[in-house]
């Protein structure tokens, strides 16, 4: 079971979280119930009905009869709160009331469809007019690449060194032209430029080194048939085709108890991304959640990081298999344990070394180091090992001075995202517990 | 060097002015690129990216030559994790009601906050200065640690006790200093003051004076004299608010001598006389001519110095018991324009058998009044505000320490609510209930399980239920 600390996690805004946190009062409730599947309970709100609320707690997930849009809604909130606190308020039933027991069938069934469609989508073969489309936008992303290797050319010819007097101009063109020709793995390469901090010192580095990722993409997209299957997969995803979900959920699953390390979103141009990042604790394999939120889509909030999920996950087809998706999440939440990783600095550049050589294009290298400490030297912070060996953390000054009290100055492990030479710290463990760094 | 350096280089300046220089190690790999097909930029980017590529797969750990020192360990217990949790929530939704409360909470248990929280907690600090000491001492040695690591936190660092800091020392160390020297040895802070005062900024003497007052005595008469030819109008001001009500100084000898020619009390008979007291008495900033409509100027300057005297030395004077002198007072002719100046001595010289005479007698609850006598004796007079005045009631009660209400009091209030709602704001609602005492949720159950519908009630049992929450949430707290 969760805690009050975790489900207040789930709540899709602090406004949500600050409604649910009045809403657990047992006042509020005029039935509150529980079974072994699920909690239910009926919230006298202002409308005439009361707002009848459940959730499923096999696989948290909400359902509330209200008009909010947001997910869960407070009363989802407030009643898994209050249940938490004060669960001898809710009466204990044997039997589930129809409409609960409806909606748990309905979700059994969305999922056992879900899964049969993905089966069938998998046996049939695609239509003579999916090949068509398929061949009109190869067309198109290949008339794409070719003027975006002409701008990068031009870009060689006079040089960068005006870019930081208007950063946002420079890509905004040849971003457009990517999303016209549907190559949208592209189209966000380019955007990724715009959050290079062009006042701080090394924006050139950083600039050069995106800058030919995107021609090595490109370089790749033309000789593709030199590249490994797998490799082909990483780059036609990187450059915009999406893998259908049943196509992936075909493949084959990896059943584990998968530690939740870190739950991040990252907001750009009306789209949130969220990134949830596990660990196999069994076999010691990262996973990547990748879920994108178009407009006023919200995510489902339901894995709360620093617990531990038993689930299937399978891995999209990549020479660096990283990105998965849950095919079937058999328990909740458990507390997840420190997860160690190495004790030193050299076998952090070492696993770098290994991926940047099968997979040169790779954008974020998850690492579990312990027995560092964070140190600050010259205005910038470090995370070091007990040989003093260090990287650069590229989190913000106030996570660094948050790192620090909360470790004492001690050592610790961590979980990290490695990317353009620095590390982000993303959890720590102390004295065996779990701090999100956020 | 860095291998990509040249790329840089060339990158910044453009291929048309400047060819980069091949690594060596990349030699081999370059003489690859150039037997491609493909143009001078094509080149230069598929050398950029072996460069890069080849650099970020060769990195080595740099040296830290640095340390940061380990926290102390902390001296007080750490505050319950609930504690922690509700005052992360608190800080979340900005609900600075509860987020006090924990904090008066933890420095009542003598706790101190989970290390993670501390950074946030002082930043806090940096926004809101009212409640920085709070914030900071519940930091613990942490706190410490850390604003001995961050400039940013500097101001927080605890001075130490040295005569350097009242020349040296920022305005908040300075005060700090003044205030422990006149607790220790009030003469030689009197005398570091008076070395310094003339250098001083105006509002710095003022922030001086503050301090300097809440310990006053005759000793510290010439220095206010001194202060009376001030440039600044307010330490002018203040000096002759304190010289005026400072029992036993020449400006109030004065006025219990003038009150002898204007006021006589014979055989439990209070008679006034019409005469005008020297210059030298309104040169201490009493008004001459009387500024109440339809009052005689010589019973205005009897009102003015009523004020300033300490009814037990007034009594004394006249040689007549203190309830006797009140009671004479109150039942002449002038009661009315006494009356304020009269609460007004009351206060500032807390005398409490005038306090409940006049609580006693007036029909409307002088809440100054009661701040006078003993809380015991408070209760009845409460009873009479909740009735009179329930706003006033609730921000009356509300102290700094929390302290529960009586239920019966409590149960008043609520009654008293209940027909106005709207009387006091939300957060009031919310910061009361922090001062409510358990055994009240009764009745507030019946008020929250009263489902009548009008738009007023609806409000009521809204902030009733939060409070039924909040008392909910501080039983479990304690």
């Amino acid at each position: 079971m969760l805690t009050s600390q975790q489900i207040i996690q789930l709540a899709p805004d602090t406004s949500a979280a600050k409604a649910g946190t009045q809403l657990a009062v047992a006042s509020k409730w005029v039935r509150r119930a529980v079974h072994e599947k699920a909690i239910w309970g009926d919230c006298q709100g202002s409308g005439k009905e009361p707002y009848q609320t459940i959730i499923d707690l096999s696989n948290i997930a909400f359902k509330c009869s209200c008009p909010s849009r947001k997910f869960p809604c407070k009363h989802g909130l407030g009643l898994f709160l209050l249940y938490v606190d004060q669960p001898n308020t809710f009466s204990v039933e044997t039997d589930l009331p129809e409409y609960v027991n409806a909606w748990l069938e309905k979700r059994n069934e969305k999922i056992e469809k879900s899964e049969k469609i993905e089966h069938e989508s998998t046996k049939n073969n695609p239509d003579t007019g999916q090949q068509k489309r398929a061949s009109a936008r190869e067309k198109k992303v290949s008339g794409g690449i070719a003027e975006l290797r002409a701008w990068l050319n031009d870009v060689a010819r006079t040089g960068i060194v005006k870019v930081p007097q208007s950063p946002s101009q420079f890509t905004r063109n040849i971003t457009a032209r990517m999303v016209d020709a549907q190559a949208g793995g592209l189209a966000n390469q380019l955007r990724k430029i715009n959050k290079i901090n062009f006042y701080k010192e090394g924006w050139q580095q950083l600039l050069v080194a995106q800058l030919s990722k995107i021609f090595l993409l490109t370089e790749s997209y033309l000789h593709l048939e030199r590249l490994a299957p797998a490799m082909q997969r990483d780059i036609l995803a990187m450059i915009g085709w999406n893998i259908p979900k049943e196509e992936v959920l075909a493949g084959e699953s990896v059943s584990n108890h998968w530690a939740i390390l870190s739950k991040t979103f990252e907001e750009d141009s009306n789209l949130l991304t969220e990134r949830i990042w596990l660990y196999g604790t069994e076999t010691k394999r990262f996973a990547l959640l990748l879920n994108y939120y178009a407009g006023d889509q919200l995510p489902p909030n339901t894995l709360v990081e620093g617990t531990t999920i038993a689930a299937s996950l399978v891995y999209y087809p990549s020479i660096y298999p990283m990105r998965a998706l849950i095919k079937e999440q058999v328990s909740t939440h458990t507390v997840c344990p420190p997860i160690l990783g190495s004790g030193d600095m050299v076998t952090v550049f070492e696993t770098v070394a290994a991926v940047v050589s099968y997979f040169p294009v790779v954008e974020k290298i998850p690492i579990l180091i312990q027995h560092v400490r964070i140190a600050l030297q010259g205005g910038q912070w470090y995370l070091m090992d007990q040989d003093q060996q260090g990287i650069a953390l590229d989190n913000t000054v106030e996570i660094c001075w948050k790192i620090l009290s909360t470790t004492g100055g001690r050592s610790f492990a961590c979980f990290a995202i490695y990317e353009y030479e620095m590390l982000h710290i993303q959890a720590i463990w102390v004295d065996e517990k779990y701090y999100f760094m956020l | 060097m860095k291998l990509t350096d040249e790329i840089i280089k060339a990158a910044l300046l453009g291929t048309d002015r400047y060819s980069p220089q091949v690594p060596d190690p990349l030699k081999e790999r370059y003489e690859a690129i150039k037997s491609a097909k493909g143009d001078k930029e094509t080149r230069f980017w598929a050398l950029a990216a072996t460069t890069v590529l080849y650099e970020s797969a060769g990195q080595y750990p740099l040296d830290i030559k640095t340390q940061i020192p380990e926290s102390p360990a902390e001296t007080l217990p750490l505050a319950a994790d609930a504690v922690i949790y509700l005052m992360k929530s608190a800080l979340q939704s900005k609900d600075e009601v509860f987020f006090q409360y924990l904090i008066h909470l933890c420095i009542k248990q003598g706790k101190v906050v989970r290390p993670e929280l501390v950074p946030t907690l002082l930043d806090t600090a940096l926004e809101q200065k009212k409640i920085a000491d709070s914030l900071v001492k519940i930091c613990g040695e942490t706190g410490q640690w850390l604003i001995s690591l961050n400039e940013k936190w500097a101001d927080f660092t605890v001075p130490t006790v040295s005569e350097d800091i009242w020349e040296t020392g920022t305005m908040a160390e300075r005060k700090s200093f003044f205030t422990d020297l006149l607790a220790r040895d009030p003469f030689q802070a009197i005398k570091i003051l008076e070395s310094t005062i003339a250098s001083e900024t105006s509002d710095h003497r003022v922030a001086f004076l503050e301090i300097l007052v809440t310990n006053l005595s005759l000793h510290n008469e010439p220095f206010f004299q001194t202060l009376l030819k001030d440039k600044s109008t307010k330490v002018r001001h203040m000096a002759f608010q304190y010289l005026k009500g400072l029992e036993g100084s020449q400006m109030n000898d004065l006025y219990l001598s003038v009150l002898n020619q204007l006021l006589q009390i014979n055989t439990r008979t209070l008679t006034l006389t019409k005469t005008m007291p020297d210059e030298a008495f309104f040169q201490t900033g009493i008004e001459k001519i009387s500024s109440e409509k339809g009052v005689e100027d010589h019973v205005f300057h009897v009102a003015q110095i009523l004020a300033y005297l300490n009814p037990t030395t007034f009594a004394k004077a006249y040689q007549i018991p203190e309830k006797d002198l009140i009671e004479l007072l109150y039942q002449h002719a002038h009661q009315r324009i006494w009356l304020p100046y009269l609460v007004r001595a009351t206060i500032a010289f807390k005398h409490r058998p005038w306090a409940l005479f006049l609580l006693d007698r007036e029909e409307k609850i002088n809440m100054a009044l009661l701040d006078v006598i003993d809380a015991a004796d408070r209760i009845p007079y409460l009873e009479k505000l909740v009735e009179q005045n329930v706003s006033g009631f609730v921000h009356y009660m509300m102290d700094d320490d929390y302290t529960l209400i009586p239920t019966p009091l409590a149960t008043q209030m609520m009654q008293a609510l209940a027909k106005d709602p709207y009387q006091i704001a939300q957060n009031i609602y919310k910061r009361i209930a922090l001062q409510m005492p358990f055994e009240i949720l009764p009745v507030l159950f019946t008020i929250v399980n009263d489902y009548r519908e009008d738009y007023q009630f609806r409000h009521y049992r809204n902030q009733v239920e939060e409070m039924c929450r909040i008392i909910n949430t501080k039983e479990k707290l304690s």
